[in-house]
């Protein structure tokens, strides 16, 4: 892949080592490659925003959107001839299957409500890595009733909001035996265009500027001077001229520029002081400007960035970027973010909907969890219960219509990729990205091949002899 | 919250209320129960009136009738806080197939409040 390509070749070394300005040399300039793009993350953008509307109206979209797919899931699993029933018309002992929403009763689950508790004279509860406990359980809503379920499904593997369809009979007790259960499953996918040559595209994320990381500022620049190509020798540069595309998966601030005190202070004493955020953006644009002069790129906000909380982030303000908001290739896209790069459709989000399912489950992989909401057919099931959302009435605009080719999320503690296959044929790449300011890590794929493999940047850390390590190992 | 729960907790609003000066629950409305059951016994219950023949619905309130007939439809999802008009659309939309004439209905009086939103719009969220 590419560290093949970009591999010292034999002769070109010694150009590095010649005089500058000799005149029997050519001064060698590589072209990057500019694929077809276009962004298709329209149905992330919010136009009016109304928030004096309920919630009701997402779930009862979702249901609407999803129980036409997956009744239809249900008949190519039990047959054509399985009864569907709503829950209304069940019957006590009948064997039918059920599409409905789920909802995990879990007794850890920060509540507003228990938090008022003091009153109770209890104490608040402290904050936890994962809310599940042994007594949670999980309950099947339909457009009016919902019923407790056990038996053959593992409460802790689901999460609240997600649409499935299940196979059972209800018992006297009125709960609901679970035999079986599916889900929506991968959507559709269009076929990728054969590509004749290799091309990459760069994801990294959590670059965490304004932190403390401040090994992960050299790595940041190494990154930039590799993609710009300004690092290495002919054969490096000629690498780099096929990274088609940078894209910054969210966080690009550090948590630590939040300023929590900012909001409890008087005005006065903070009159003069400035955001953390301010110098932060500085640096950003800085580091923009270097690579949007020679490489599109993608920046979407993430958890900590200064835009919305509530999903889908809108992109940044251009007025945050004055250095690099005039050149035409910065792209500022919202989180969740999906365009098309030479026919490989590339879907992801900044990692916060897969952070809140391993808050509430028991899977722990971000590439796991990552699989399951692919499978679920759903960008992020629990919004807007545990993650912000915004009020949609119309639709859900996480239900995935179409199967992407790039699946990614950002900001999960190590690298990992996969390839899965779905019945239908479709073949996704499966991406956690690294945060980079932890590990200065970031991921290359290739869309020729749909290959994805991890580079790092590890500066001066104990036992690497080189500066810039091309880390092929997966 | 529990029940036995309950005893403890009004023991423990009272001691508040001695020392705060205002409560959220002092907002609430206090509810006299004796005084109501004094009411409903004096009221007494007004004799049918025969007399009165249903005089017949006008166009408006047989319009008006349908269309919160509509509003109570549990298939096309939730009416609070959106329109009347914005409902249809969303079930039109998800392949429902609402009935075409609430549609011309409420286009044709689309600046009437009664007919552009639903039963509940009056109260708050």
């Amino acid at each position: 892949m590419f560290s093949e390509v970009s591999a010292p070749q034999e002769g070109s070394c010694s150009l590095l080592l010649c005089r500058p300005g000799s005149e029997d040399q050519e001064p060698s300039v590589f072209d990057r490659v500019k694929p077809a793009y276009s962004p298709c993350s329209e149905r992330f953008k919010l136009g009016e925003r109304s928030f004096n509307r309920q919630y009701a109206h997402i779930y009862a979209t979702r249901l609407m959107q999803m129980s036409p797919l997956l009744t239809e899931r249900a008949q190519q699993k039990w047959g054509a001839d399985v009864r569907i029933r709503k829950l209304c018309d069940l019957q006590m002992g009948e064997q039918c299957c059920i599409v409905g929403t789920l909802f995990k009763h879990m007794e850890l689950q920060p509540s507003i409500l228990k938090e008022i508790s003091e009153e109770h004279n209890l104490l608040p509860q402290p904050p936890r890595t994962r809310y599940i406990s042994d007594s949670d359980e999980l309950i099947l809503e339909d457009e009016l009733q919902r019923i407790k379920l056990e038996g053959n499904i593992d409460v802790d593997k689901f999460v609240t909001g997600s649409v499935i369809a299940i196979y059972g009979a209800e018992k006297n007790d009125g709960k609901f035996t679970v035999d079986d259960f599916c889900t929506a499953d991968l959507p559709p996918q269009t076929p990728r265009t054969t590509l004749s040559s290799d091309r990459f595209v760069l994801l990294l994320s959590g670059l965490g500027l304004g932190g403390s990381h401040a090994d992960s500022m050299l790595a940041l620049q190494l990154l930039v001077d590799m993609v710009t190509g300004h690092l290495g020798d002919q054969g490096e540069q000629s690498g780099a001229s096929t990274i088609s595309r940078v894209l910054l998966a969210g966080n690009l601030l550090s948590q630590s520029t939040q300023d929590k005190d900012a909001s409890t202070k008087a005005k006065y004493l903070t009159k003069k002081t400035q955001a953390g955020t301010v110098d932060a953006m500085r640096l950003l644009d800085e580091m923009l400007m270097q690579l949007v002069s020679s490489v599109p790129v993608d920046v979407m906000p993430g958890q900590y960035d200064p835009t919305n909380y509530t999903l889908p982030q809108q992109p940044l303000h251009h007025c945050m970027f004055p250095l690099s908001s005039t050149y035409p290739t910065l792209l500022l896209a919202s989180n969740p973010h999906q365009a098309t790069l030479d026919g490989v459709r590339i879907l992801g989000t900044s990692g916060q909907n897969v952070k809140d399912i391993q808050k509430y489950s028991s899977m722990d992989s971000h590439l796991e969890i990552l699989e399951n909401t692919l499978r679920l057919r759903h960008l992020a099931p629990t919004a807007p219960d545990t993650l912000g959302c915004y009020p949609f009435y119309l639709k859900d605009p996480f239900i995935l219509e179409e199967c992407p080719h790039v699946y990614f999320s950002g900001n999960a503690p190590s690298y990992q990729a996969k390839r899965i296959t779905g019945a239908e044929g479709q073949e996704v790449l499966l991406v956690a990205i690294p945060e980079f300011s932890s590990t200065q890590t970031a991921c290359l794929i290739n869309l020729r091949t749909l290959e994805c493999e991890p580079i790092r940047f590890s500066s001066f850390s104990a036992g690497d002899d080189e500066e810039s390590e091309m880390n092929i190992s997966h | 919250m529990s029940v036995e729960n309950t005893p403890c907790l009004s023991a423990c609003l009272s001691a508040m209320t001695a020392k705060r000066a205002a409560l959220i629950t002092d907002s609430y409305k206090v509810v006299k129960r004796s005084r109501r059951e004094e009411k409903r016994e004096k009221r007494t219950p007004s004799p049918p009136q025969k007399d009165t023949e249903p005089r017949p619905l006008t166009a408006r309130e047989i319009e008006l009738q349908e269309l919160r007939q509509f509003d109570q439809d549990w298939r096309y999802g939730p009416c609070t806080g959106i329109s009347r008009l914005q409902r249809w659309e969303r079930a039109a939309q998800h392949g429902l197939n609402p009935p075409q004439e609430i549609r011309d209905m409420l286009l044709s009086a689309d600046t009437d409040p009664d007919y552009t939103h639903c039963l509940w719009s009056d109260y708050p969220l």
